[in-house]
């Protein structure tokens, strides 16, 4: 191998770029190699020998390690401290029980009650007593399943809100291009609309039709959208997105005008109070309903992603380089977009319209894990949940009137210092 | 040297050269040919002069027909007597005379149709001073989706307004006592105070609000003064003022229901036109106006340099960045202007900007003009047809009306698709 190599150089002196097998791979794969390697120019101009291309792949392995090791140690901390310390947050939503903070073995002991008895009911494998008595002397364990039901959703949802910035940023190299831009938000607000409309206060009760109505609409919209897109770029022509974003900011901008109109103008107070509750989500649902709604989307939205993370390097590519790759360019944009639009629609449904979270985090993915594709995706993974679980954190500490801050609120003002630092910093990895 | 270099960009800039050819649009090319056979006047002329004439025709109508169609035919003579139209001539008729007294001086009655006049001319000046404002944002920005919103004017406005409701009026809705003595007892200080502290309060948060965005921006140093950077600076600091303004709501109508600050934090959110207005007014947002209209007008063949990238428009002579950040501001202000005398007039400055550039095609010299006409036309037509269908009492949910109206407008022009020059950027 080393002889071969030295042959390969000594017969090619003056071409600078020589790739290992190793390359080959990863760049058929669509996946990045580390700088350096390839490109010829090793200690004083030399190329590099396999030892050094060796120590550059691994020193970058072990990097993205290292950060990947810490973020998920700082999101089980942040975890158990929102568990133990917040657990007396229960007591805003169902029970109330006295200030009181658990320590993170009475944490451990009552998740984990909480997943065998869950498990148990769930598959009635075996038969287990969860009488009230006994779940009784595990300490703060209502306060802790009520808790960890929140926690768990708002994790799901940071996961979605923040890739499906990553996947819009990727795809329009436009910042206003939020996935809120094609429209999906607003028909989640024109469903939650017509429910409190129709149904007024109960409508916080009637938990499947809101999440159909809600889905539902979202779902029209964007499809109308996407259609209306379609047919406006022309007959023949290649789809064009600029027409589709435009399509999608004034429908969502009318629907966005229309409804602030009928909750302003034409509903009573208390009705206008339950539609804040519902579109802010004030309360966090963690219903059955809410954790399948949740699921379904997730697994629907995530998992192409997962499969295509390589590929998704080829969305950097203008449209005419990545076609003389042999990628299928409109088809990875599509994918992007539809996967995009559920995780948003999800995310909104279930924890309110957070807005700024899936501009800033993808930009602090970028900065912190690399530029390529499936390192935007890892890092969005390790960012977005550690900074929503801090927002929520601080939205549940904060004591407000009537149901309390929206999550929306606290992450837009958290994110401005971030977002500053971001900029003073220059780690911006956008042009 | 420079300034010689100034010149030949000048002279570049004004030269039809092919490279302003090809940017202004394939479509100017037609135009061209149509322009050089003669006998046809240009084309683009022509949509902005019938835009002027039906601008003209809009106010006429709006001055002469009556009001609250609906409600007038139903209880007209006191008596819920059914459909009617008897009144129409009546009150036609009246609106004509009082019209004629208004030019002979005859105008004294206790509702002044002076003041209907300078209402509807204030509404046609902000449809225009955000049309156009709009147009220079997406201009320079050579971004599809900006609009005068975009670095967080409107939100700004909205969080000064609910500033104002929460320290500056009591609970029975009128201005603290507390600050009308400071104010004194000069009478014009105090006619200004009472009846502008509002728009005082927006304007002032409305310059806030950029003032953070133009601080955050210069936070990123020297990568920080791309225009992106910009964008994503007003966005940012939009949303977290929306926020802030949000709970601030939430707060008050949550605390009581059926208080006064609740209502008036209610109004305030989307309400345009909300007040009656003077020629103090009209004439404060007409001098902004104009003298930002000329000045854009002077430099628009320098903004059509700011679409090359930075180093070829310096490279021409033009500093691209910092011109295109003064134009930017000076936009900004007019927007504040407007939108803190008149209320949030939302999707205007987004929409009419796309709609003239189906009309006239995307060069300067003709977009800013059409659109400031079709903005007033836009506008205006909004303010006529909630005020004959829903009456006076509904005049401020105009915006619902411009919204709705201006989607379907721009879906079907564009859903047609043929005529008219496509509406592109590149």
């Amino acid at each position: 191998m080393a002889s071969s190599n030295k042959a390969q150089r000594a017969s090619s002196h003056n071409c600078t770029v020589q790739y290992t097998a190793r390359d080959v791979a990863r760049l058929r794969n669509g996946a990045a190699i580390p700088s350096g390697v390839g490109s010829g120019l090793g200690l004083f101009g030399k190329s590099l020998s396999l030892a050094q291309t060796n120590q550059l792949y691994r020193s970058e392995h072990d990097a993205l390690a290292m950060r990947v090791f810490a973020s998920v140690l700082i999101l089980l901390l942040l975890v158990f401290v929102s568990l133990g310390f917040m657990g007396a947050a229960g007591d805003t939503y169902t029970y109330s029980y006295r200030y009181q903070v658990y320590n993170p073995i009475e944490v451990a002991g009552a998740l984990y009650e909480y997943a065998y008895n869950s498990l148990a009911q769930l598959t009635h494998l075996w038969s287990v007593h969860t009488n009230d008595w006994i779940l009784e002397n595990v300490p703060g364990y209502w306060a802790i399943q009520q808790r960890a039901g929140v926690v768990g959703i708002t994790l799901l949802c940071a996961v979605l809100l923040s890739i499906s910035g990553m996947l819009y940023q990727n795809t329009f190299k436009n910042p206003i291009a939020g996935p809120g831009m094609l429209g999906v938000g607003s028909g989640v607000s024109l469903g939650l609309m017509l429910m409190v409309y129709l149904f007024g206060a109960n409508a916080a009760n009637m938990l499947g039709m809101r999440y159909a109505l809600c889905y539902g609409f979202g779902a029209a919209i964007l499809l109308f959208v996407l259609l209306a897109g379609r047919k406006l770029s022309g007959r023949g022509k290649p789809f064009d997105l600029v027409t589709m974003l435009l399509v999608g900011s004034i429908v969502s901008q009318l629907l966005g005008f229309v409804v602030s109109y009928v909750t302003l103008f034409l509903m009573s107070d208390e009705d206008y109070l339950s539609f804040y509750t519902l579109s802010q989500m004030l309360v966090v649902d963690t219903s059955a309903v809410s954790w399948l709604a949740l699921g379904i989307a997730c697994v629907v939205s995530l998992v192409p992603v997962f499969f295509l993370r390589y590929k998704f390097n080829a969305l950097a590519l203008a449209p005419e380089e990545a076609r003389m790759l042999g990628l299928n360019y409109g088809g990875l944009r599509a994918v992007a977009l539809l996967c995009g639009s559920v995780m948003i629609l999800a995310a909104q449904v279930h924890v309110g319209m957070v807005s700024l979270v899936s501009l800033i985090v993808p930009f602090l993915a970028r900065s912190l894990f690399g530029c390529e594709s499936s390192r935007q995706l890892i890092g969005n993974l390790c960012i977005g949940p550690i900074l929503l679980l801090v927002c929520r954190d601080i939205t549940d500490l904060i004591p407000f009137i009537g149901d309390g801050l929206a999550i929306g609120s606290v992450a837009s003002v958290v994110m401005l210092p971030l977002f500053v630092i971001v900029m003073a910093r220059q780690m911006r990895g956008w042009e | 040297m420079a300034r010689r270099q100034n010149k030949q960009a000048r002279i570049l800039a004004d030269a039809p050269t092919a490279t302003n050819i090809h940017l202004a649009d394939e479509a100017d090319n037609a135009y061209a040919e149509t322009v050089d056979a003669g006998h046809k006047v240009d084309p683009r002329i022509q949509k902005t002069f019938i835009a002027a004439v039906a601008l003209l025709c809009i106010f006429a109508f709006g001055l002469v027909v009556p009001k609250d169609l609906f409600n007038q035919a139903m209880h007209y003579g006191g008596t819920n007597a059914g459909y009617s139209f008897a009144w129409f001539t009546e009150d036609l008729l009246g609106n004509v005379n009082s019209l004629v007294a208004v030019f002979t001086g005859n105008d004294n009655g206790p509702d002044p149709y002076s003041i209907r006049i300078i209402r509807y001319i204030v509404i046609a000046v902000t449809g225009a001073g955000l049309a156009l404002c709009g147009a220079v944002y997406q201009g320079s920005f050579k971004n599809a989706l900006v609009s005068p919103s975009t670095l967080g004017v409107m939100s700004g406005s909205t969080l000064g307004m609910m500033l104002w409701v929460v320290f500056l009026v009591d609970d029975e809705g009128s201005n603290v006592a507390w600050l009308d003595t400071y104010v004194g007892d000069a009478d014009t200080l105090s006619y200004l105070w009472s009846n502008y502290s509002l728009a005082i309060c927006s304007f002032v948060s409305c310059l806030f609000v950029v003032g953070v965005v133009l601080l955050v921006r210069r936070l990123g140093g020297k990568g920080g003064r791309s225009a992106i950077m910009l964008i994503i600076c007003g966005q940012v600091i939009g949303s977290v003022m929306g926020a802030v303004s949000n709970s601030i709501r939430y707060y008050y109508v949550a605390e009581n229901p059926y208080g006064v600050k609740a209502s008036l934090l209610t109004d305030l959110q989307i309400s345009s036109f909300y007040r009656s207005f003077t020629w103090i007014d009209l004439v404060a947002i007409l001098i902004p106006l104009v003298a930002v209209f000329m000045l854009v007008m002077m430099l628009r063949r320098k903004m059509t340099l700011l679409s090359f990238t930075e180093g070829e428009a310096r490279t021409m002579g033009v500093n691209s960045q910092r011109m295109q950040t003064a134009v930017v501001l000076l936009c900004t202000l007019l927007t504040a202007i407007l939108i803190s005398f008149c209320g949030v007039v939302g999707f205007v400055g987004f929409l009419v900007p796309h709609l003239s550039r189906r009309l006239v095609g995307p060069s300067l010299g003709y977009l800013l003009p059409c659109s400031l006409l079709v903005g007033a036309c836009f506008v205006l037509g909004s303010y006529l047809l909630v005020e004959m269908t829903l009456g006076p009492a509904f005049e401020t949910m105009v915006g619902m009306y411009i919204s709705i109206g201006g989607a379907i407008v721009f879906l079907a022009t564009a859903l047609r698709g043929k005529g008219g020059t496509r509406g592109q950027f590149e």
